[in-house]
């Protein structure tokens, strides 16, 4: 790979407009949100040698519950301004956000020019290296001079136009911040009988954005980021797990039925003969 | 080789100079489990069966993600040349395919394919063609344009046809291995074809998880500790147990006895 140093000037230079910004969620893992075979049989074995599966933690999936049922979401995303001191406020539809942090991120893609001599990356570059994963070609896909490569603010340019494949790695500096999400999921509720249990509540459809504002020669611009929730979030938020709720319904001399039954939709989840 | 393939529900995209170019697409638990799969790996746990269940997760036994690309040239008696930026690109296999398409005219004469035609097999008008009056009129024949990405008809009409028509595919076996330097995008390619037009190119999509994984399925060696058995708070092993499995974290599974109840 070919290294290049910062050659640009400034963001708001290069970009040919005052100021700008983008919002980038940071992604997840992908593996952490499935479960695999090595899942099973761990916890399988877990509960065969009389432990709890409850020791099976997985703490990857960004949702934690706390003793009071209230569920914390943590979701990480990132601001690339044009210049790093650009002023601007943020704010969610749902929960807090944390203060940011200055931070770097890397990259790395293939960048498909095809018959183009530009492309737009969505931060300002800080360092770059690349290499070439093909040959130059032109319309007629006759291989012709391999381009320069240069990089200005948040443009990756070629020398000349053609089609080619580059491989880039790249650096790029933004501001980190976290957005917290709480929402209630479990209450304690007393029943009939004086005893607390704990209800749950089936949360679905949580839509959640940020939007972005700063001022350009004056005047108001904004951008919004819809943020992706994570299946395994939205999962657990859906789940109605408090099915432990126990009912007598019936009685007949020594023994009784015992039901068990969902608070959050009345399905019954469980019925046994109790001597 | 020769097999019917319905293009009904695709979405209508026009053919380029050189052709089409398609990956096959992964299967829809490619990196996860069936629940066929999960049954299978319990019944093994519990019976002590053979419980090898081959979980797809897109991977060759070497750790290369494998898939197929299948090119659908205009001009099959043009050459042209395949490429890949990383991997290696098996051989040309020629297949022949009937495709069957629903193509609306809309007082029109041409009707966009999504496969080039190398010819008609069967037009089946559904119901009536009308004119611009919406009077009834005669149903058009339908012949191919010169360059393949059309059907034509014989004169304007409101309607629509079922067409059948012979494609040419040609499919090429690819074989991704990690990048092994690779800090993101570990297995990420391009299929190209150079010819004598501009490059035609499609980015091979990978399984999910394809960068995490790196190759398996998620392997590992995990010991579970036996538990003391004069530790107090062990269940008992003959007391009812209450199992309760939460989607999110695999800790919420509970296998704890049932007191109380």
């Amino acid at each position: 790979m070919t290294t290049l140093a910062p050659a640009y000037t400034s963001g708001a230079e290069s970009a040919k407009v005052s100021s700008w910004l983008n919002l980038y969620q940071q992604p997840l893992s992908e593996i952490v949100q499935k479960a695999g075979t090595v899942d099973l049989v761990d916890m399988w074995y877990q509960v065969l040698s009389g432990q709890s599966a409850r020791k099976y933690v997985d703490s990857d999936c960004p949702a934690t519950i706390d003793e009071n049922g209230v569920v914390t979401i943590p979701l990480d995303f990132w601001v690339f301004p044009s210049e790093l001191t650009l002023n601007y406020q943020l704010s969610a539809g749902i929960g807090e956000i944390s203060e940011p942090v200055l931070d770097t991120i890397s990259r790395e893609v293939d960048l498909v020019f095809d018959y183009s001599a530009s492309q737009d990356l969505d931060f300002i570059i800080e360092s770059l290296s690349h290499s070439f994963e093909t040959a130059a070609y032109d319309s007629f896909s006759q291989v012709i001079a391999t381009p320069a490569l240069t990089f200005d603010g948040y443009q990756v340019q070629l020398s000349h136009s053609c089609w080619c494949v580059v491989r880039l790695k790249v650096a790029a500096k933004g501001w980190r911040h976290r957005v917290t999400m709480q929402l209630q999921k479990y209450e304690q509720q007393e029943n009939e009988d004086g005893e607390l249990n704990w209800t749950g509540y089936k949360i679905e459809n949580i839509d959640n954005s940020i939007q972005a504002t700063w001022l350009d020669n004056g005047e108001l611009q904004s951008a919004e980021l819809d943020l992706v929730i994570p299946p395994c979030v939205e999962d657990y938020l859906a789940t109605c797990d408090d099915g432990e709720i126990k009912s007598l319904i019936s009685q007949d001399g020594e023994s009784h039925y015992m039901v068990w039954y969902s608070t959050c939709t009345g399905r019954v989840l469980r019925a046994r003969k109790v001597k | 080789m020769s097999s019917l393939v319905s293009a009904y529900g695709l979405p209508a995209r026009s053919l380029s100079a050189f052709g089409r170019i398609e990956q096959e697409e992964w299967k829809p638990y490619t990196g996860g489990l069936t629940k066929y799969a999960m049954a299978k790996w319990f019944a093994g746990l519990i019976y002590e069966q053979d419980g090898d269940v081959k979980v797809d997760c897109g991977f060759d036994a070497d750790g290369s993600v494998t898939t197929v690309i299948n090119v659908y040239p205009n001009d099959i008696a043009k050459p042209y040349t395949p490429h890949l930026t990383h991997g290696s690109l098996g051989g040309a296999v020629v297949i022949s395919e009937t495709m069957e398409e629903l193509i609306e005219f809309s007082m029109a004469k041409r009707g966009s394919l999504n496969y080039p035609c190398q010819s008609v097999v069967s037009v089946a008008w559904q119901g009536d063609c009308y004119d611009a009056d919406l009077a009834v009129i005669s149903k058009p024949a339908l012949g191919v344009s010169a360059d393949r990405k059309e059907v034509i008809a014989s004169h304007e009409v409101y309607g629509t046809a079922l067409v059948k028509y012979n494609v040419v595919r040609h499919s090429y076996a690819i074989a991704i291995p990690l990048r092994p330097d690779a800090e993101m995008n570990k297995f990420s390619s391009v299929f190209f074809v150079t010819w004598d037009g501009p490059v035609e190119f499609h980015r091979l999509s990978t399984p999910p998880g394809a960068d995490e994984f790196e190759g398996g399925c998620g392997s590992g060696k995990s010991t579970i500790e036996p538990p003391d058995p004069d530790d107090p708070s062990l269940p008992d092993p003959h007391a009812d147990r209450t199992t309760k499995r939460d989607w999110c974290e695999p800790s919420i599974i509970i296998s704890d006895t049932t007191t109380g109840v």
